[in-house]
């Protein structure tokens, strides 16, 4: 099964008054899902484990058309987890063989991304895959890196607590460099140096198969989703589990709000105090109220410039790993 | 506007429904009143018990008898470490009237058993509110939002300073080095387990580095939880069966 449907599969009337009957209520922009119990569903029916990650695979595909159908622009998949690598060689082996398949076969099928516009992002440590794998990824996001219509961020080789070192190291470099102030890291910045800089929080998050843990998945993204914890295997979520989890975000939806938005406030009013502590700092202690306040709308200013010069930094680092892949690759075929 | 009045049915039906089963599950306990409190000798039914457990208020009005009752309950299950955690840290700022309530509903309980020492402290004053400094007491957290996310800002400058100072090189930084900070700075190891009171299905900001494994559960609301629905989800939480990765 590819990627995205060909053509849609038919929804009969029911489905369509369900969606409509959700849409009617709050719809998550992004929702996080981890992909939990394809093991389990293929020790249930018997086959064998491969063919039970293929059917999760296949899940995955039918879960983007329902996300589509609702609106939902914005999906991240926890697909393969640093700890994953502690397998067994064999199941490791496959889950990367499975991968290789599917993005070759996503690869083969260019115009449907490009048809449904698409976004791939690869979030993860990807130094940490085998070259063709890397090679093949690289392919995969330079191909889609313009569609705006809908985003899937590909949790691979990730966990959420390297995802964080990561920023931090590169925050640590900045600052090694002179490019940042060490008082210029703050929550709005070291979110913006993670994996997910692009992305806003998930708002809900699905896990299935019962487990009632985050697993190291988008551990500070999710600190304001909605949880949903659905009791079936992956293998076997249905388009009901699907909304099932969206009323449940519904229910979740003005609690949660408030709580946000408050948090935001907060950290608006964290980021002053810390420029006027930083101003302070400078000048000395003497300060008349007028003067102050230009210092410190001045002092935000160059923050927020030299902030802005370090993210661009950050960013053409990561192009450049993607093309940095696809260049070795066109030096070795050549040879 | 036919579609809105379907939805709101359906989120009353399921308001309804989530609180007629909560009631349903408390039936076997309002039968049978208040069980003595043998909570040591309940700890050994348990397949596993948390190391550390994190309770998550995430209702607005608090309750102090009932979350001191909460943390007792813990203690003499022989839990070392419990954390309280409530958004805006309303919690943190009562600490004093918690403590006391702490003692006195102690002071209820069997005259006869030794009683656990509760030492509570607040992490991000450095304050300690209880002049114990057992070692074999229970550690008890206070927690807010403040000690979430910006815990982890405050050690990403940390580092930075470090790093700027050459005390440490930016190839040094790894998840287990950031580790080691943080659990210095709490001095307790990540919550095993962790329960959430209130309708709202989130964690709110609760220690995002350290709830990597923690097991989340939930029960409706703290306000005047019995020892048999704290006991039956410390039961639930022993049949979890843990696979990290592998």
């Amino acid at each position: 099964m590819s990627w995205f449907p060909e053509r849609q599969t038919n929804r009969t009337w029911v489905h369509r008054m369900c969606e409509r009957v959700l849409k009617s209520g709050p719809i998550p922009k992004h929702i996080a899902i981890i992909m939990d119990g394809n093991r389990r569903f293929a020790k249930k029916k018997s086959m064998d484990r491969a063919e039970g990650h293929l059917k999760g695979f296949d899940k995955l595909a039918e879960t983007l058309e329902w996300c589509l159908n609702l609106g939902i622009r914005e999906v991240t998949v926890y697909a393969f987890s640093i700890e994953n690598f502690k397998r067994s060689k064999e199941e490791v082996d496959c889950l990367l063989e499975l991968a290789r398949q599917k993005f070759a076969r996503l690869l083969e099928e260019k115009e449907l991304i490009q048809k449904h516009e698409v976004c791939i992002h690869v979030l993860g440590n990807l130094s940490l895959l085998p070259r063709d794998l890397q090679e093949l990824v690289a392919d995969a996001v330079n191909l889609s890196k313009h569609n705006t219509r809908a985003v899937l961020n590909v949790c691979f080789a990730y966990t959420s607590r390297d995802e964080i070192s990561t920023a931090i190291r590169e925050l640590a470099e900045g600052v090694q460099m002179g490019m940042l102030k060490e008082s210029d890291i703050s929550e709005e910045l070291l979110e913006k140096c993670l994996y997910t800089n692009k992305s806003a929080d998930p708002d809900l998050l699905i896990r299935t198969s019962g487990e009632v843990r985050l697993s190291d998945f988008l551990l500070w993204q999710s600190s304001f989703s909605v949880l949903a914890f659905v009791k079936v295997l992956w293998p076997e979520f249905s388009i009901w589990h699907f909304y099932a989890a969206i009323l449940h975000y519904q229910k979740n939806y003005d609690a949660i709000q408030s709580v946000k938005q408050s948090n935001r406030m907060n950290v608006d009013h964290q980021q002053r105090e810390s420029d006027y502590q930083c101003v302070l700092k400078e000048v000395g202690k003497t300060l008349d109220h007028t003067n102050c306040q230009i210092l410190v709308q001045q002092y935000a200013k160059d923050r927020q410039e030299r902030v802005n010069k370090f993210l661009e930094c950050i960013e053409s680092k990561r192009d450049q790993f993607f093309d940095d892949v696809a260049k070795k690759r066109s030096m070795t075929s050549s040879s | 506007m036919f579609e809105t009045v379907i939805l709101r049915i359906v989120h009353y039906l399921l308001t309804v429904s989530t609180f007629l089963s909560s009631w349903f599950y408390r039936i076997p306990s309002l039968l049978y009143k208040k069980a003595d409190l043998s909570a040591r000798s309940d700890a050994r039914d348990l397949q596993k018990l948390p190391l550390h457990l994190g309770l998550l208020v995430l209702e607005d009005e608090f309750s102090y008898k009932d979350i001191a009752n909460l943390i007792l309950w813990s203690a003499a299950m022989g839990i070392s470490y419990i954390s309280v955690y409530d958004v805006n840290g309303v919690l943190k700022r009562n600490s004093k009237l918690l403590y006391d309530i702490i003692v006195q509903q102690q002071k209820y309980e069997d005259a006869e058993k030794p009683k656990k020492e509760i030492h509570l402290r607040i992490v991000s004053e450095d304050r300690e509110v209880s002049g114990y400094t057992h070692s074999t007491g229970t550690e008890l957290y206070l927690l807010s939002i403040e000690d979430g996310r910006k815990n982890i800002v405050r050690t990403a400058q940390h580092i930075c300073r470090q790093v700027a100072a050459r005390e440490m090189r930016p190839s040094d930084i790894c998840p287990n080095q950031i580790d080691a900070i943080i659990q210095d700075h709490f001095n307790c190891p990540d919550p095993d387990l962790v329960i959430k009171f209130g309708d709202v299905d989130a964690v709110l900001g609760f220690l995002p580095w350290q709830i990597r494994l923690s097991e989340i559960l939930s029960l409706p609301s703290h306000w005047g939880l019995d020892y048999k629905s704290f006991k039956s989800t410390l039961y639930n939480y022993g049949f979890i069966q843990q696979r990290f990765g592998t």
